[in-house]
């Protein structure tokens, strides 16, 4: 009892729900990590791709140490009183791919595992990257976790508008969403049969709204006010130009 | 082999950001996040006055957007009742948090507007806007110094002049009190006519705490280029000198294209920066002179005291190096930078930390040897001993850590502190002036670097391996140069050349990896010609031949990977000879076998796969009696079985394909029972089953392949239940799927043969379900 109470000012997140059941996991908190591991899929082969790793490697070692993570529900060294999930996945990862290439010494040295081939195949089309960027793999797996949380609560936005049956608004004022066109409001207002202050008024709710939805996505994946705080000053500095 | 060419990446037109359109409707993320998220932390009013809806601002037309930063967006901007161009900075809602910071920055931004000088932007105008706090200032047309170094370094003369010029605009904002407190390339405009102005005096950032900068992350840009009395949030000891180090860290990029600290976030760049020195820039730019590297670091030390003392002084130096006069700087002796190092490094005692832990647990070494270099290295912190034996002393300390530490760090998984200790050495051989270099310790440092990149490349961060290699065979081929005939050095050359032919091989890049894999293999010939006795030699000789063999194979070129293969088959059975007892030769030579049976099958010499595969299993199997414990050779001869099982099937040898994958899948359980967590270990048995599932079907067994497929079917469920799948066990999975179809599909007819209906349409309807459950599966590259 005392450990949820010591929880009660933060709501229960994927992430707190699964910290708080690493000594026993449950349905709930299986659920929750595997619904964490598919949102950090892409960022973890970014880092791996950005790394020198083929796409054939990268998408192996991912599903590798997702796979082991979610076997063995590997969490005994997660302390529920600091810490992210996007740390604790990164961190995890490097340490995989140290055991892996211990596991694969004699390939290195004399190529046993090589005799497995490793032909490439073309499954850029999961993580195209821009190879003229040149990042380092931690900044791409930082650049793929934060697109990949805003394009997540985008799609969240649209299929809440259509549940509202407003996907055509939705879909005429999406663009507005991310220029300073206001120019158009007058036209599009007369498209739609608004005036410009509602069209005003309704982007600036689609905005509200989206943010509200990142800051969801954002927050199941820390255990504290203050880490969601500072979760999302980092989202936002990933993604500003 | 066919490498996905990278498509250009689509633009955004707003910002110039990748875009990825098919993943986020359409719209450019970072616009997106821009527009959504500026006016969260204003003080939201009902219908807020974001940047995305304003044209007009003020007295201002807002032209377009020319940059952005941490602090705020730069437009250029009509002033509409002066009929002129301008550019108008918007500072971003939060990044003045409270009425104090508002009433400092209009002081300080009052000083700024008050200083005239052609090095510097002018400042017009300070004010506020409906909330909105911006400043207007002089519209230079021209790219700024990060944009220019974006393409490398500067002419070494062109950098010194611009520097010479910043430091004189910097001496005139001192001398009316404005201390700029943020220089950096990004802050430094070059017109069109090459002449630097310095933007944002004083306006950039708020407070040195380095807490508050932490606070809001990298939204204030990278601290790579502040000064450490900043980074330490030492407000107090902020002055000129601060300004100094700005210059100096501007010199830095100027000549090097990076900042003086570069790291993976914020707070570890910050730590570096009150910790540690930068790199030296000549490590960085060969072609750097010695004195403007003095220069360059002196401006950069850690005590503001070291420093020069005024801005002025700085552009005099500059001045004096301009016109090839002697500077009056003095480079930092080895001795000077190797007592630094050491106290701010407390490696002495971290070190003898982990050497303790690791001599205790392992029971190995002699404790009384750590003692000697923890009492030697102490009476160095105390500066008893002569520069030369200070230098001797570190060098023996370095050539341990390279060697026996290594060793024995890294079989207990301790390459956290191995990576550590290197990148030190490292580190201090790149501050080493050059002419203070020995031979040895350039040798030293070649090793280092070969450490380094060998730790990367069992991180798997493949990309920086190559980069370490490539400087380590630069180092080895400087040494050479010096003593060429050093048999010692030229082994470990071709030592390096091999590991980075690997890691070009892991990345896919096989022209890459022939060129370096030939380089080594030409080496070691000729090693082995001059030293034919030594076994070790010949034995790397096979290694790189067996690489070098499989990178052809990738490239295509069959006959010559067959020559390869086959020269290391002879060079491993001729050290078997040698030494009968060995493990590692008959490890090596199996190896061997079992790329020979693969490319015979590639190029469909059936028979002389099948020869090379019998050969193979014959050699595992002798390894793993020899140590039927250790679980490396029965996973070898696992591997082998499938490999040869998987020939005899493929000739239609369906009897002794079950006989040998029987005997694959026995151990390839008790490898499983072992560590079930071992995909590769899974992977190995679940081909196995699938193999031997299918030889069933082909003598008409049905039921037994149903046995065996649902094993390997159980095999792949573990696997292909969790995120994604990956290519490897989809295909298994798809193939497990095919195989249990045909089976049912078999019972169905010997069912209805039979006569029993029900049991047919049961087997009929079992089959449809697998058939429906590979239709499911993602399609076949």
């Amino acid at each position: 009892m005392a450990e949820t109470q010591k929880h009660v000012d933060f709501p229960a997140t994927k992430w707190s729900v699964i910290i708080r059941a690493t000594a026993a996991p449950s349905p709930l908190s299986r659920a929750a990590l595997e619904e964490l591991c598919r949102l950090y899929w892409p960022p973890l082969y970014a880092f791996l791709r950005r790394s020198g790793q083929t796409p054939h490697a990268a998408q192996d070692l991912v599903q590798g140490y997702l796979a082991r993570l979610l076997e063995r529900e590997d969490l005994a060294t997660v302390s529920p009183t600091k810490g992210r999930f996007r740390s604790y996945l990164l961190a995890g990862l490097r340490n995989y791919l140290v055991s892996e290439a211990r596991q694969a010494a004699t390939h290195k040295r004399g190529g046993r595992a090589e005799i497995i081939s490793l032909d490439l195949e073309n499954a850029e089309a999961l993580c195209p990257l821009a190879h003229t960027d040149a990042i380092t793999p931690d900044l791409a797996f930082d650049r793929r976790w934060a697109e990949t949380v805003l394009e997540q609560a985008l799609e969240k936005l649209r299929l809440e508008n259509i549940a509202r049956g407003k996907e055509q608004l939705y879909e005429r004022l999406k663009p507005q969403l991310a220029t300073a066109a206001a120019d158009d409001y007058a036209t599009l207002g007369r498209e739609l049969g608004m005036t410009p202050g509602a069209i005003a008024v309704a982007i600036h709710r689609l905005r509200v709204r989206l943010r509200e939805l990142v800051r969801a996505a954002v927050a199941d994946t820390v255990g504290s006010a203050a880490d969601l705080e500072e979760e999302m000053r980092n989202l936002l500095a990933i993604l500003s130009p | 082999m066919a490498t996905p060419t990278p498509q250009p990446p689509l633009r955004c037109p707003q910002c110039g950001r990748p875009l990825a359109p098919e993943r986020s409707q359409g719209l450019c993320l970072a616009c997106l996040a821009g527009f959504a998220f500026a006016t969260e932390l204003s003080a939201s009013p009902a219908l807020p006055v974001s940047l995305g809806t304003l044209r007009y601002f003020g007295d201002y037309e807002l032209i377009k957007e020319i940059a952005r930063g941490g602090m705020g967006v730069v437009y250029r901007a009509r002033q509409t009742n002066l009929g002129r161009e301008v550019a108008v900075k918007l500072l971003l809602h939060g990044a003045l948090a409270s009425t104090q910071d508002v009433d400092r920055f209009r002081a300080e931004a009052a000083a700024a507007a008050s200083l005239k000088h052609p090095g510097i932007v002018a400042i017009h105008e300070v004010g506020e806007c409906d909330g909105q706090h911006y400043f207007s200032m002089d519209l230079i047309a021209g790219r700024d110094l990060a944009a220019v170094t974006r393409e490398g370094p500067l002419p070494v003369r062109q950098a010194a002049e611009i520097v010479a010029l910043v430091a004189q605009a910097v001496q005139h904002a001192h001398d009316h009190g404005v201390l700029h407190r943020d220089l950096k390339p990004s802050n430094i405009l070059l017109d069109a006519v090459a002449q630097p102005h310095v933007t944002d005096f004083g306006l950039a950032r708020r407070s040195g705490d380095a807490a508050s900068l932490t606070q809001t992350g990298s939204l204030l840009g990278t601290p790579g280029y502040m000064a450490p009395e900043q980074a330490a949030g030492n407000r107090g000891a902020i002055d000129a000198r601060t300004d100094v180090y700005g210059l100096g860290a501007v010199l830095y990029q100027l000549l090097t294209a990076r900042a003086p600290f570069t790291g993976e976030s914020a707070p570890e760049i910050l730590k570096q920066v009150v910790e540690e020195e930068p790199i030296a820039p000549s490590l960085l730019n060969r072609s750097l002179p010695r004195d403007l590297e003095t220069i360059c670091l002196k401006c950069l030390s850690q005590e503001p005291g070291r420093r020069y003392a005024s801005a002025t002084l700085v552009a005099e130096e500059l001045g004096r190096w301009l016109r090839h006069e002697p500077i009056l700087a003095r480079p930092i002796s080895p001795l000077g930078r190797l007592a630094r190092w050491a106290r701010r490094k407390p490696l002495v005692a971290a070190l003898a930390a982990a050497l303790m832990f690791l001599l205790l647990a392992s029971a190995i070494g002699s404790l009384v040897f750590v003692r000697n270099i923890h009492q030697a290295w102490q009476a160095e912190a105390a500066q008893r001993l002569r520069a030369e034996d200070r230098q001797r002393e570190g060098e023996d300390l370095i050539n341990f850590m390279l060697g026996d530490l290594a060793d024995r760090l890294e079989p207990v998984g301790r390459l956290d502190v191995l990576e550590t200790t290197i990148a030190q050495v490292d580190k201090y051989y790149a501050q080493m002036p050059r002419d203070q270099m020995t031979l040895a310790s350039q040798h030293s440092q070649a090793k280092a670097l070969y450490q380094f990149a060998d730790i990367r490349s069992i991180q798997g961060l493949l990309a920086e391996s190559v980069t370490n290699f490539d400087r380590a065979i630069q180092q080895y081929n400087q040494l050479l140069a010096a003593n060429p005939t050093n048999l010692d050095w030229q082994f470990e050359l071709s030592r390096t050349w091999n590991e980075l032919g690997i890691s070009y091989a892991r990345q896919a890049d096989y022209t890459n990896a022939f060129a370096a894999l030939t380089q080594s293999l030409a080496l070691r010939e000729r090693l082995c010609r001059v030293r034919p006795t030594n076994t070790f030699w010949s034995a790397s000789y096979g290694s790189t031949a067996v690489n070098l063999g499989q990178v052809c194979r990738h490239l295509s070129r069959l006959d010559q990977a067959d020559e390869y293969l086959h020269q290391a088959e002879a060079v491993f059975r001729n050290w078997i000879a040698m030494e009968p007892a060995s493990p590692l030769p008959k490890q090596r030579l199996a190896t061997t076998l079992g790329a020979i049976g693969q490319l015979a099958s590639e190029r469909g010499h059936l028979d002389e796969a099948e020869r090379a595969y019998t050969n193979y299993v014959q050699v595992a199997r002798e390894t793993m009696r020899a140590n039927p414990k250790s679980a490396a050779p029965i996973s070898d001869l696992v591997l082998a079985l499938s490999y040869a099982g998987a020939a005899q099937l493929n000739q239609s040898n369906y009897v002794a394909a079950i006989a040998t994958l029987t005997e694959g899948i026995e151990y390839g359980e008790q490898l499983v029972q072992r560590d079930p967590g071992n995909r590769e270990w899974q992977m190995l048995l679940t081909t196995a089953y699938i193999d031997h599932a299918e030889s069933l079907s082909s003598l008409q067994r049905p039921q037994a392949a149903l046995a065996a497929v649902q094993r390997a079917l159980a095999l792949c469920d573990r696997q292909t239940n969790a995120v994604l799948q990956s290519p490897h066990w989809t295909t298994n999975w798809r193939q497990a799927l095919a195989c249990a179809e045909a089976a049912e599909r078999e019972l169905a007819t010997q069912a209805a043969t039979n006569g029993r209906t029900a049991e047919a349409a049961s087997h009929r309807a079992a089959a449809d379900q697998f058939l429906a459950q590979r239709q499911a599966l993602p399609p076949q590259p």
